[in-house]
Parts: C-alpha cells; structure tokens; sequence
C-alpha cells in the first residue's frame, strides 16, 4: 500500500507514518492485520502496552478501517429483507428521482407487497423489492456535519489519493459497524480532535476519517464508541479494540472477535503478565508479532498470538 | 507524540546533597522504625508518624526551615511523637535525637538540599528550561501555601496536577519511588520526561518504582517494561560538619504505611466472616432508601453495612414470593376477614408514629411490590399481624429478622449485579481467550451473597492484594 497522506496536528505541523516514528507504522498495520485476519477457526489477539494509548488507538482504528473498506465486497449492505424487518417509525432518507427526502418508516402494505415511508409532507412512498436498490436508503442525514455528501467524496478521495485505494462507494452505505472500541471516551474525543489526515492539499479530521459512532442504529457509524467498562454488546464485531486498563472485564463479550488490547505501560502489572504468560503458551506468532521480532519499536511492547475462536 | 519518541532510556542525574544533621535526623528514624515492630495500633502510629515526619522534611526544599508553616508543623509532630514515643523504652531517646536535630537544623538557617537546587552546576546549565516537581505526593510532603520558586522562573509540577505535557528535563527533591502514583505513570512510565535531576540527601537511596518484566513471545524476548534508565551520580558536600557523621551506609526506610507496596483500602467483613478489600479509587453504587447515586469507596465509612451480590445470584420474584408467605398470608387472611387496610395503617400509625400507606399494605398482600422499603415499617407491620393473632406471639425478633433480610436479598436480586474478584476476573478472561467457550460461566463468586460491614481503612501489603475485591459500581447497596 502506498502512503501519500501525513497526519496534521493543532499546531498544522505535518508527519507522515515514518516521520512519526516505527511505532505508528505498527499501530496501522496491527489495525490492518488484525481486521483482515481471515481464518475462521482462528482470531487473532494482540496485547500492547504503550506509553499513551490515545493516539496509538486511533491509529490502530485508522489500520481496521482502511481493511475494512479494501476487503469491501457488498456486505453488509441493507438487504431487503432486513429492511423489511426495520421497525416502524426508523427515521430513514431515500432517493426520490433526483432529490434525497427525509421519511419515516410505515408498516408493509401486503397488497402491493411493499414497505412504505411517510415523507414530511405526508406523501406515502412504497418501496417494493423490485425498486428497494432505486431508492438507496439511507440512515444518515446527507446534511449532518456540514455536508455529508461531500464528507462522502472527501472519504472516497482519501482512499483513492492517500492510500491509493479504490474503495466502493457503497461500503460507505454498509448498516452496522464491524469495528468496536473500548476507550475512555472523553480523552479519546479530545486527543485526536485537532487531528487531520492530509492528502494533495485537503484535510478530512480522522475522526470523521473513522466514523465513529454511539449509536447501535443501522448506518451511523464504522467504529462503535463505548466506554472503557461498559461491555453490553449484541452483535459480534470482526475486531474488538479494548483501549483500557480494565480489559478482563471485557473480554467475554468479544468471544468471536478478533482483539486488540492496548495497555498503558503503567497498567501493566503481574496480573497482566500472567494473562500474557498464557497467550504465549497457547498460541502461535501471529503475522504481526513476525513482523516486529527484529525490531521493536521505540516505546512499545507487543505480543500477539493466533488463537482459537469461540464456536 | 513526544511520549513515543521519549521512549528511548531515560537519564537520571542523581545528585547526593551532604548534611550531617540530616543524617543524624534520618539514622534515629530509622532507629525507631526499626525497633518499633508489631501491629499493635500504637506500634503502628509511631512508626507512621515517624515516616510521615522524616519524608516530609526530607523533601522540604520550600525555603531555609524558617517558615511559618514549617516551624509550626514540626512543633505539632514533634510533640505528638514524643507522647507516642513515651509508650517505648526503645523509641524515646531517638525522638529526642530527631527533635533536637530538626531544631539545629533550622536554627542553622540554610537548607542544603534547597542550596543545592538553586545554586547546582546542573542547574544553572539547564536554566529556566526545568519543570520542578514542588510536591511530589500528597502524604509524603509537607502542604505549602504558596510556590516558593516562582522567582526562579520555572514551571512548577504538584501531585495533583492535572494537564500533564511532557517535559525534557524535571527537577525531583525526592526518590521516584516516592512520588505519588500519578507522577509515576507520567514522569517514568509513560516517557513524560526525558531527563530526570533529583536531589536526595547523601543517605537517601535512590530507588525507582518496580518495572515489570514484558512478557513476549517466547522467554529468551522478555524484558523490562520500559528501557532501564541510565543513572549518573554527583556529590555535594556540606562546607562545614556540625557534628559527627555517621558511616555513609544508604538508608531505606520501610515502612508499612508509606512503601510503594503498600495500598490504603476499605476492609470489609462478609456475613460470612470472609474479608473483602475495596481499593478507594472503586466505585460503588449506593442505594439509601431506593435512591440510587455513584459514591467512591473513599467515601464510605466504617459502621455502614453493605449488600452484596454475585452476578449470577438472579432470582425470579416467584420465588420470593413463596417463603415470604410467612408473613404475608396473615396478612392477606386480615383483609379477607374484612379488617381494611385503611384501619391497619391509622393503627400502626397511632402506635408507633409510622405511617403506612393503605394502598402499599395492598400491594404487599397481592404480591405486587415484594414488601416494605423500610425496616421499621416491616416490623410495625408484623407487629400489627401479632398483635391481631394472625402471627404467633412467640415469632422471635431474630426470626422477624430474617424475614427482613430475606426481603431485602429478594430486592436486591431482581437486576444483575455482581462483584467479582480481580484475580478471577483475570483467570476467567484467560480462560476465555485460551480456551474454545464463548461464554464462561462462573463457578460461583467468592461472595456469593453477602452482607458486608465496613470496618476500618487499613493499609496492607501487595501479598494482601491477592484478595481485593474489585466492585463492579453497580454491585453494592448500602444499608445505614
């Protein structure tokens, strides 16, 4: 993969990965990994500990997001089934000719087949599974954060001109996130927010980049944001980022996921150690862990281990 | 950002201040603590003092001894260990040792270790560029009114500080091992600062916090947390010697109360005479009178009576509702008999001055609300059942008693709430992640149902962390 973009801080000082040092380019790249980690009788399981999580997450986050948008093949897209079975009353937008409109979700008209929505001017739209894909629906406003549409763009332009990725334009549609993170909110929220990511002159904040999200509800989001202790979940996310001292309690929610678990260096104690000491004996190198043996980046310590997922 | 490229091994500059005084003051302390043993509370409190006493004036370096503040803190102290002191053959000639020593050294008027921040090579080489750590615990030092080195144009650093940037260079007037826990992580373990200059006394050892070992792939890759600091050393000496000085032998004071191995916790006792630790940073949730609100351990105190559940203690209230026909099929058997709930209540509130609901005492007998919030409204209303013999008279109080507390348990088990051990937290989350399961389920907590009284704050040691209890905050009612 080719870098062409460089992080900009407060300050709109630029760095790119490697002016930022090994240990950011690692932090992409388990992201990466761990995200498109394909085995199925296998996940992966990644213990770090830094000396500040913060940014070294987002990145992280930053690495699963670009995996997730590369390895895009039409999943998890709204299906018609399942938009048959939304509830009623789920706020959505759709495509009505030329013109994106707010609706609201009716029942399922058995007569001609279809689900209706009620615009705000009371019009009845029916959408039957013969023109379901016409309509694009949709669950985020195309207004919301400025302009949404041209966050779209900007989304779709960073792949293409920072990454050199082409990435599907309906990946940016998909309803659910795949991507889950346990941090304390408040400090993530300020560390990356005078954070942007450059590309041929444009600037897109990284965490519009990541797409994060609070909500379970369908389309809001590509990186659930939970609190460091809160574990209620009730889908399975490919990869669980566990950014907290606190992580044991965590861990049986995201039995079938893949894990990243960053630890400041200062939480790692004995307990912690003896939860490693396992990893290491119940699992092979991960590619990861291969990949940084020689040369371990200043300031951070990393094991990462091939283990067997929960059926 | 600058924490990564910090990361490489850290320099300390250790400078050794001479001051024969202070090694007379810091030999007698040690002295006591020494000889002092045992966990009699006396045996304890003078050893505290004396800890407390030696780490605050040995990390003074606010001014030359003369102030205020100073003068009158060690008049408190000195009076309050010569009383404990006067308990021990063995400890009253040392706390007069330390008294007359403490005296010279502020009639002396010069503060070595604060002459040696001021005037050092070092620092005159690093100029304002320097971050002094002015108060580096909030126990271990003594509590100033104001900054006394503001003239010197540095920034200054407390315990409590809040915006932590890092910094190139930090002055310490006490061994790291001694900082607060979060000038620790920012100062040593999280790379806030690139080079370290602490000024000890020459007897001071200088000991940094433990650095775990990381635990990597394969043995032979294990290594220290965090790159071993490379340590250079400078020595200082006094231009004149009051008094003798003792050999050069550093000194480690250990103390139970003040070691970094040592932790202040809630101890709590279990109806089942187990012992809970809570660590005071925990949180709990506190349920008065069906009032929820987040407290901090710290804030509980001893006296208060907690109730504890596992996680997995759920109960339907079915079968609450089942043993508590003990006392509810009286009840209901009054109303069937035509005694109205409206007559119940006004009676039990001209006997006892409570008032009852009528409506509640309906809900009570259908079973719609398990019972009472409130003990003295339960008892009244047995009361009433006995005094209507629709209860045997011979019913115990211990008995009612259990009625009530069975009521509360039935309460309290109607959501999932749970504490659980921090070490089974830990085994279970390496069970899940090394074994094929996707649920574990628990093989039942080491407090499976509880009622806990909070007895004391204590301090105890890293072995006694084995057993703390990590309260999940929405596990814990507390019951005054």
């Amino acid at each position: 993969m080719n870098y062409s973009f460089s992080f900009k801080d407060e300050c709109e000082l630029e760095y790119t990965l490697n002016d930022l040092g090994d240990w950011a380019v690692l932090a992409f790249r388990l992201g990466y990994d761990s995200f498109k980690y394909g085995e199925k009788e296998n996940r992966c399981i990644t213990l770090a500990s830094v000396p500040t999580r913060e940014i070294f997450t987002a990145i992280v986050a930053m690495g699963a997001i670009v995996a997730d948008a590369s390895s895009f093949k039409g999943n998890g897209m709204l299906s018609w089934s399942q938009f048959r079975e939304l509830q009623v009353d789920q706020a959505v937008y759709f495509t009505d000719r030329t013109r994106i409109i707010r609706g609201r979700l009716g029942g399922f008209n058995e007569e001609y087949q279809a689900r209706t929505i009620l615009d705000a001017r009371s019009a009845t739209h029916f959408v039957t599974e013969g023109n379901f894909y016409n309509y694009k629906i949709r669950f985020d406003s195309p207004k919301s954060i400025g302009n949404s549409q041209e966050d779209d763009h900007l989304v779709l332009e960073f792949f293409q001109q920072g990454l050199d990725l082409k990435v599907d334009k309906n990946w940016l549609r998909t309803i659910h996130p795949s991507i889950s993170l346990n941090i304390v909110k408040h400090n993530f929220i300020c560390a990356i927010s005078g954070v942007g990511l450059v590309f041929k002159s444009k600037t897109i904040p990284i965490s519009r980049f990541l797409s994060l999200t609070e909500s379970l509800g369908p389309g809001s989001g590509k990186v659930l944001l939970k609190s460091e202790k809160n574990s209620t979940i009730d889908f399975n996310p490919k990869l669980a980022i566990l950014s907290t001292g606190s992580f044991e309690r965590l861990i049986r929610e995201y039995a079938r996921s893949d894990l990243v678990i960053v630890l400041e260096h200062h939480e790692y104690d004995e307990a912690v150690a003896s939860v490693a000491r396992s990893l290491r004996l119940a699992g092979e190198d991960s590619a990861v862990n291969r990949a940084f043996t020689e040369k371990v980046p200043n300031g951070v310590r990393l094991i990462s281990k091939d283990m067997r997922r929960a059926v | 950002m600058a924490r990564f490229h910090h990361s490489e091994a850290q320099h300390i500059h250790c400078v050794r201040v001479s001051d024969p005084l202070h090694d007379i003051f810091m030999q007698a302390c040690f002295n006591i603590v020494r000889l002092i043993s045992g966990n009699e509370s006396d045996q304890i409190n003078i050893r505290v003092k004396t800890s407390g006493l030696f780490y605050r004036v040995s990390s003074y370096v606010n001014d030359d001894f003369g102030s205020e503040t100073f003068v009158k803190y060690v008049e408190n102290e000195l009076e309050e260990l010569a009383s404990l002191a006067s308990q021990f053959e063995a400890a009253g000639n040392n706390a007069r040792t330390i008294a007359k020593t403490i005296s010279l050294m502020i009639d002396r008027g010069t503060n070595y270790k604060r002459a040696a921040i001021l005037n050092s090579k070092v620092s005159s080489e690093l100029g304002s560029s320097m971050t002094l750590v002015e108060r580096g615990h909030k126990w271990r030092t003594l509590d100033i009114p104001s900054k006394s080195f503001s003239d010197k144009k540095w920034a200054t650093m407390f315990f409590d500080s809040r915006d932590f940037k890092p910094l190139d260079r930090v002055l310490l007037p006490m061994s790291p091992n001694l900082l607060s826990k979060k000038l620790q992580k920012e100062l040593i373990f999280c790379a806030g600062a690139k080079f370290l200059v602490i000024f000890l006394y020459s007897r001071e050892k200088l000991k940094l916090p433990e650095i775990p070992l990381f635990i990597a792939s394969f043995e032979s890759a294990d290594s220290a947390l965090i790159p071993t600091p490379r340590i250079t050393f400078e020595n200082l000496y006094a231009e004149s010697n009051t008094s003798d000085v003792m050999d050069d032998e550093e000194i480690e004071l250990n103390i139970d109360s003040y070691t970094p191995r040592s932790h202040r916790v809630l101890r709590l006792l279990l109806i089942t005479n187990e012992e809970v630790l809570l660590q005071l940073c925990d949180d709990v949730w506190c349920d008065d009178q069906g009032h929820l609100s987040h407290m901090p351990s710290v804030e509980l105190v001893e006296g208060m009576r907690l109730l504890l559940r596992s996680e997995y203690q759920l109960e339907k209230p079915e079968a609450y509702l089942d043993r508590s026909e003990a006392w509810r099929t009286p009840l209901r058997s009054i109303v069937n008999l035509g005694i109205s709930c409206d007559l119940m209540s006004r009676n039990i509130e001209h006997r006892s001055g409570i008032s009852v609901n009528s409506r509640m005492i309906r809900s009570w007998i259908d079973g719609s609300v398990l019972g009472p919030e409130d003990k003295s409204v339960f008892f009244q209303l047995v009361e009433e059942l006995k005094l209507r013999d629709f209860l045997d008279m011979s019913v115990s109080s211990s008995e009612i008693q259990s009625w009530w507390d069975d009521l509360e348990r039935a309460r309290f088990a109607q959501t999932m709430k749970g504490v659980k051990n921090r070490s089974e937290a830990l085994k279970e989350a390496e069970r899940v992640l090394i074994e094929d399961v996707e649920e574990s389920s628990s093989d039942g907590s080491l407090f499976e149902y509880s009622e806990i009284l909070v007895i004391e704050r204590a301090w105890i040691d890293f072995g006694q962390l084995e057993s703390l209890g990590v309260s999940n905050r929405r596990n814990v009612r507390v019951f005054s």
